[in-house]
């Protein structure tokens, strides 16, 4: 996936709520070469109203509060132009539609 | 020997193995597909088989494997159950500006979205390791 991103000069931007530590502990594992941000207490989560309002909305007696699995696309002006949410947290977004959304918003 | 529902009992249990493997597989390659009946079908037929079984003397070792079925298909099709996701109103969408934000990134520096100006981006927000 990275030199589809690194050709059209996309930067790429990762939110979860995992602590600095694990995210770190996760980039050695993995290899990213990403902005990887901490986002433990869904601040940014809820700034771009992805909180799950489902069992993991973080209510009493409930699961760990989580975003909704989100994939989007941000042009040069910061306006959004591309955005993909499963309707189940088991999918993710899969890396060929991702890679199919860059090749048509970004040329 | 077995008995048929020993049989049926040990059945159950392939079927819930077979199908959890194939869902592992899925999972792992980020290939779920977006319809999942035909998991669900297989760990409904898994789990009415084990029932079927249990209800008709399956010996012990089909009634081990019965249980597990059971309790295993149950598992799946909870999982399942409680992945739907209910989106909150003033969720972003295509067409907005997005927010501006900061965050700290795992070196502990703090990110601010302004950094992205004039520059394209993917944003991903996930939930993390599991």
């Amino acid at each position: 996936m990275r030199p589809e991103f690194d050709q059209r000069g996309v930067h790429i931007v990762t939110v979860s709520t995992d602590t600095p530590e694990a995210i770190k502990a996760g980039r050695v594992k993995h290899g990213l070469q990403a902005t990887m941000l901490a986002d433990p207490n869904l601040e940014v989560t809820d700034k771009f109203g992805l909180r799950n309002q489902g069992m993991h909305s973080g209510i009493p007696g409930g699961a760990k509060a989580l975003p909704v699995p989100t994939s989007m696309l941000v042009d040069s002006q910061g306006k959004i132009v591309w955005l993909d949410q499963s309707e189940n947290y088991q999918r993710r977004s899969d890396p060929d539609v991702v890679k199919a959304a860059l090749v048509r918003y970004m040329g | 020997m077995l008995e048929p529902a020993g049989w049926l009992g040990i059945g159950a249990l392939g079927v819930i193995i077979i199908s959890g493997i194939i869902w592992f597989r899925a999972a792992l390659a980020v290939r779920i597909p977006a319809d999942r009946s035909v998991f669900v079908a297989a760990w409904a037929l898994g789990v009415a088989m084990a029932v079927a079984a249990l209800l008709n003397q399956p010996g012990w070792l089909g009634g081990t494997g019965a249980v597990m079925a059971m309790l295993a298909g149950l598992f799946f099709l909870f999982t399942v159950l409680i992945s739907r996701q209910v989106l909150a109103r003033e969720a972003v969408s295509v067409g907005q500006v997005m927010p501006e934000f900061s965050a700290p990134d795992d070196s502990g520096n703090l990110f601010h979205s302004g950094e992205l100006a004039g520059k394209p981006a993917l944003i991903k927000f996930f939930r993390g390791h599991w």
